[in-house]
């Protein structure tokens, strides 16, 4: 009885830890809850800075086009990728003993990270207010990303 | 319930990692500036050369379920999967070690930290005022928020004014592989060369420290509790400046390119005396599996890097020249804008666009999290991801050359406690 109880225990807080540091991927600003998503900032000559983090080299161009006409309030935009990179980062397991699930070991291996993508975006026309959320609310960046947000 | 124990703690353990409390750039102070005006300038010698960025795979994540069986045979499997990308990232390595030795890279530094100096302080030529005028600029500048986003090197006629602030006063190089002193008085510039993975573009990053034991560093930060122990000590300067090469164009995949590709790693797959590796081999396993993926519809970065490469190395070196002298240019003209800068950076400030030039290129300084206050300047349009993976290659002729000074060292040193004794 107080085995199979510590084991739901043990298990639910694996849940847990595991989801804590779980991230969900939908459009929008980065945020503590959202890992993926824009960040963006406007420079002093009046073009943007806009940073995206996403899964794929196809979704990065997608979050950076749509972004780019939130702010430009139109698709006509000069834009300037400075910067697409896949960083590497450092993971951590626990892999259970196939042959004695009562023992199991750690390891850590480098995998490719989400990807970074920034560019100068330059609005052909006059910039209209941005329809979503802008940079400031930022709460948090993701880890792997550079800072670029206030 | 040992399983989970272990499962918590290695979940929990992946979010262990202490959080950066302060910024690593360290400015100097007002009064550092002041008492410092000319400075000698340490260029510690570079001795990697251009590395050549590759992935190592590690199987260790499937192997581990399999206890000691299984660390064995993936040992063995990560040895098959990396012998081919670290072959070829080596022969990268060996041949821009060949149109650029390391002599090369550290004497082109040299060059340009001089000329930043004899701009600075020789009231001469217009042309050389720009400088001048980048260094005079910056002892002015107090406040990070309040920097121009347009570029700060504008171009003036007048002659420049003397120099103030800290200056480059000589430049020297000095081989400090085994070094384990500090060199007082002077501003070191240690700096490293990396080929990314698909060899696209060319990362160079300069670590820059100054310490003085006339000036000790004094953290600018107030810590709740007491001040880490890392920021009681060492250099009173300390920044990175960072430059990315402008990219080149990712080769699209074609018949005659993949045959290129394949005849590539066979070529790369033999021994000294020409020979393919032995049928059974961890050599010849590694070989048929880098020529079953070069018969696929798509380009690996490891694959790319195979073309471009070579594209560095056209017209000996020319476009390599052109870049490593763009490089050592923004590293000698910021160092010394940035040593003019007294402004503490925060962990939760915002990047500024500090320059953009024809080319689109563009000079940022980083404004949060633990590099705020590094400089980056980055090439534009930027067309693929480029990536630096978890493991470099060196050159052979770099690597001998390493063990040969190391030798040299250790002689050097068991000589000089002889004499002590």
């Amino acid at each position: 009885m107080f085995r199979s109880m510590t084991t739901r225990i043990g298990t639910a807080l694996v849940a847990v830890s595991a989801l804590a540091g779980c991230v969900t991927n939908v459009y929008g600003p980065i945020s503590e809850r959202s890992q993926f998503g824009y960040a963006d900032t406007r420079n002093a000559d009046g073009s943007y800075t806009v940073r995206v983090v996403a899964a794929s080299p196809v979704q990065a161009h997608e979050y950076w086009d749509r972004r780019a006409a939130e702010l430009c309030g139109s698709t006509t935009f000069r834009k300037n990728i400075f910067r697409a990179e896949i960083p590497v980062v450092t993971t951590s397991g626990y892999a259970v003993n196939a042959y004695n699930p009562a023992y199991g070991s750690s390891y850590q291996q480098d995998v490719y990270g989400a990807l970074i993508m920034e560019g100068y975006l330059h609005c052909e026309a006059a910039a209209a207010e941005p329809t979503a959320a802008p940079a400031e609310t930022v709460v948090d960046p993701p880890p792997a990303a550079a800072p670029t947000q206030p | 319930m040992r399983i989970m124990v272990g499962a918590i703690l290695a979940v929990a353990l992946t979010g262990c990692a202490t959080a950066p409390q302060y910024p690593t750039m360290r400015p100097l102070t007002a009064a550092h500036v002041e008492t410092m005006g000319p400075t000698r300038v340490v260029v510690s010698e570079n001795n990697n050369g251009i590395e050549k960025a590759w992935f190592y795979t590690s199987t260790s994540g499937a192997g581990a379920a399999y206890g000691l069986i299984g660390v064995m045979v993936s040992a063995a499997m990560d040895a098959i999967i990396n012998y081919g990308p670290s072959q070829r990232a080596q022969k990268a390595a060996n041949e821009m070690a060949e149109v650029m030795p390391v002599d090369a890279l550290n004497a082109s530094l040299v060059e340009q930290l001089r000329l930043q100096m004899a701009a600075a302080t020789t009231p001469a030529q217009p042309a050389e005022a720009t400088l001048t005028a980048v260094s005079a600029d910056a002892s002015v500048v107090t406040d990070g928020s309040a920097a121009p986003a347009e570029p700060i090197v504008a171009s003036v006629v007048a002659p420049p004014p003397p120099p103030s602030g800290v200056y480059y006063e000589n430049v020297e190089r000095a081989q400090r592989l085994m070094a384990r002193d500090v060199l007082d008085d002077a501003v070191v510039v240690s700096t490293s060369y990396t080929l990314s993975e698909d060899s696209s573009t060319l990362r160079v990053i300069a670590n820059v420290t100054y310490q003085s034991t006339a000036t000790p560093y004094s953290t600018p930060y107030t810590f709740t509790g007491s001040v880490p122990r890392a920021e009681t000590t060492g250099p009173a300067y300390r920044n990175t400046f960072t430059y990315y090469s402008t990219q080149l164009p990712v080769p699209t995949l074609t018949p005659e390119l993949r045959e290129r590709l394949i005849a590539n790693i066979q070529e790369s797959a033999r021994d000294a005396n020409g020979a393919l590796p032995a049928e059974g081999s961890n050599e010849y396993r590694s070989m048929e599996r880098e020529l079953e993926n070069a018969r696929d519809d798509r380009l690996s970065k490891d694959e790319i890097a195979i073309f471009l490469t070579r594209e560095w190395l056209r017209d000996d070196g020319a476009l390599l020249r052109r870049e490593l002298d763009q490089a050592h240019e923004f590293i000698a003209r910021y160092v010394v804008l940035d040593m003019n800068r007294t402004v503490a950076p925060s962990l939760t400030g915002s990047d500024e666009l500090l320059e953009t030039t024809e080319d689109s290129r563009s000079v940022r300084r980083v404004g949060s999290g633990t590099a705020a206050g590094s400089y980056i300047s980055f090439g534009g349009n930027v067309s693929s991801f480029s990536t630096y993976g978890n493991a470099i290659g060196i050159a052979r002729v770099h690597s001998e050359r390493i063990e040969q000074i190391r030798d040299t060292m250790r002689a050097a040193n068991r000589a000089s406690e002889r004499n002590n004794r």
